[in-house]
């Protein structure tokens, strides 16, 4: 029995024995795990610990960084911006480093944007300042052209003028010095002369009116065929010209002009034309006006050319002293503003019948007036002048008084008596116009040898005297 | 200025003459000429047609002509010697010079010239 107490006893001591160590084994493993976990704790504290404190460290880096890029782009980072988007010419961006702690944060798209646009608003701003600088630039052209015009303007009429005015007086010069000198010789040179001096006052009348000036010199009512002609007088190769001819006149302050105008006309129409080749003037006389054509077989202007001439002489294109091209062009817009100012007009139609180019005046019926038919014949009176010798009729009045005016007949030797029609006067001022009045050949004949012998000098005389 | 003046060359004489800047024949101022009857003028230019019409129906020396017309001497010489040369005028005064006057009536020219002097 006692066995089996101690049996039982120690089975029971077994058991307790064995829940105690499974106790122990027990409490042991979950002490370690304790243990482990503690330690697992710790550990995931300080790393949790660690990484906030890098985080923080990173937060005060941005920190720093935004405060350097603010505090960089507030002292010196932003004008560099401003300028360089003032200064590039294109629309460049400019390039921003961000440091790398900013790297693809919003601060730094923030401050990116903030850069952007200061960019953009001193780009609008460049654009503002240098649209107002050319506005002003533009108008300050503009000034420096107008005054520069009207100074070439005022220059060029300056000159112009002097040079018409010494034109004239030289035409003049010319016209005396062909009734003074009748030798062969000297008409010739005087031709020559006159013809280049024509020539020059055309030129010189041309920028004249360019100029703004107005053609001056005054003429009497004019027939057509005295306009044309005097319009030839001032082209280089008038002997090519042909004209019709028109007894209609123009109205005193019209003359001038037109015989400008044609002169320009006839000299690109002669200028162009071969040298075997006319240029024929014509009139037409129609209800409204007369219209002068010039036709020419010169070379064909291209379809471009007759439109430019064409805007050029209809006054569409207008006239600038700066931008004068070459002759016939200057010409053409001269004949234009000459149009405009005494009211005719001027165009160009072309090709014509001879394959060359026709040139079109209309003068209206406001510049048309009758010419007085000044043209002395043989039963008109005019003004005697003193060329050469006299009329006739003084030598028979002369000879009336020398034979104690008989009434009538003739006298001894043949002269014809006359009546004196008026009391002689005792003081008389003036010669009465005579008229100039075929006289009988004999007579005639009779005085011009006296007055041929008259002027013979001795040995002429001698000499004559060996002829007869 | 004051008005229009008469300018009697604004037809240039080289043109009146048409470039010619001599006569084609010896005509002088004291030249006579006379209109051929009849003549045609077609085809004459103007000056030469004044010239003309001047000389119809009698004797003209070519100072009178030149004096009626206002034109330079040289230039009424050139036109009248076209003229001459084309049958429009004539100069009859070698014929007329035959029959020379007598010395009665040059006596009487002169001192009738002088009376007037």
């Amino acid at each position: 029995m006692t066995t089996s107490i101690l049996e039982t006893a120690a089975a029971v001591l077994l058991v307790v024995a064995l829940v105690a160590v499974a106790m122990a084994v027990r409490f042991r493993g979950a002490a370690r795990r304790q243990t482990r976990r503690t330690e697992q704790l710790v550990q995931q504290h300080q790393a949790t610990v660690t990484a906030e404190q890098s985080r923080v460290r990173h937060l005060a880096e941005q920190q720093q960084a935004v405060e350097d890029a603010l505090a960089y782009l507030a002292g010196a980072g932003l004008s560099e911006v401003g300028a360089a988007a003032l200064e590039s010419e294109e629309a460049r961006e400019v390039e921003l480093v961000m440091p790398p702690p900013l790297v693809g944060t919003t601060a730094a798209r923030r401050i990116e944007e903030l850069v952007t646009r200061h960019t953009d608003l001193m780009r609008s701003l460049r654009e503002e300042v240098r649209a107002a600088a050319d506005r002003t630039a533009e108008e300050r052209v503009a000034r420096a052209h107008n005054d520069a015009r009207d100074a070439t303007r005022a220059a060029v009429l300056t000159f112009a003028t002097a040079l018409v005015s010494l034109g004239a007086e030289l035409a003049e010069e010319i016209s005396t010095g062909v009734r003074v000198h009748q030798d062969d010789e000297a008409y010739a040179t005087l031709m020559g002369i006159d013809h280049t001096s024509q020539q020059m006052l055309r030129v010189a009348q041309g920028y004249m009116v360019l100029a703004g000036g107005t053609l001056g010199r005054r003429l009497p009512a004019t027939s057509f065929t005295d306009i044309a002609r005097a319009a030839m007088g001032r082209v280089q190769g008038y002997e090519r010209v042909r004209t019709q001819e028109l007894d209609q006149g123009v109205v005193p302050r019209a003359v001038e002009a037109l015989v400008h105008t044609l002169a320009i006309l006839l000299d690109n129409a002669v200028r162009y034309s071969p040298p075997t080749a006319y240029a024929e003037v014509s009139f037409r006389t129609g209800h409204n006006g007369v219209t002068v054509i010039i036709d020419d077989a010169g070379l064909q202007m291209s379809q471009e050319q007759l439109d430019r001439a064409r805007a050029i002489l209809t006054g569409k294109e207008p006239v600038d002293i700066h931008a004068l091209g070459a002759y016939p062009q200057t010409g053409f817009r001269v004949a234009s503003l000459l149009a405009a100012r005494y009211g005719f007009r001027v165009d160009l139609d072309a090709p014509n019948l001879f394959g060359g180019t026709r040139a079109l005046v209309f003068v209206p019926s406001a510049l048309l007036t009758a010419v007085p038919d000044d043209v002395p014949t043989a039963h008109q009176p005019y003004p005697a002048r003193s060329y050469g010798g006299q009329s006739p009729e003084p030598a028979g009045q002369a000879a009336q008084q020398a034979g104690q005016s008989a009434p009538g007949g003739t006298t001894a030797s043949g002269l014809t008596r006359r009546r004196r029609r008026v009391p002689a006067q005792t003081a008389a001022p003036l010669p009465e116009p005579q008229e100039v009045r075929p006289g009988r050949p004999d007579i005639a004949a009779a005085w011009v040898d006296g007055s041929r012998r008259g002027r013979l000098t001795d040995s002429e005389s001698a000499s004559s005297k060996g002829d007869s | 200025m004051s008005g229009p003046r008469r300018d009697p060359d604004v037809v240039r004489p080289y043109v009146r003459t048409g470039g010619r800047s001599r006569p084609s024949r010896d005509v002088r101022l004291e030249t006579l000429v006379i209109a051929v009857h009849d003549p045609l003028t077609q085809g004459l230019e103007p000056d030469a047609r004044r010239v003309l019409d001047l000389c119809r129906g009698g004797v003209l020396a070519v100072a009178e002509i030149a004096a009626g017309l206002d034109l330079p001497p040289s230039v009424v010489r050139i036109l009248v010697s076209g003229l001459i040369d084309t049958g429009h005028l004539a100069a009859p005064s070698r014929r007329v010079r035959a029959d020379a006057p007598s010395a009665d009536l040059l006596k009487e020219v002169l001192h009738g010239l002088r009376s007037i002097a």
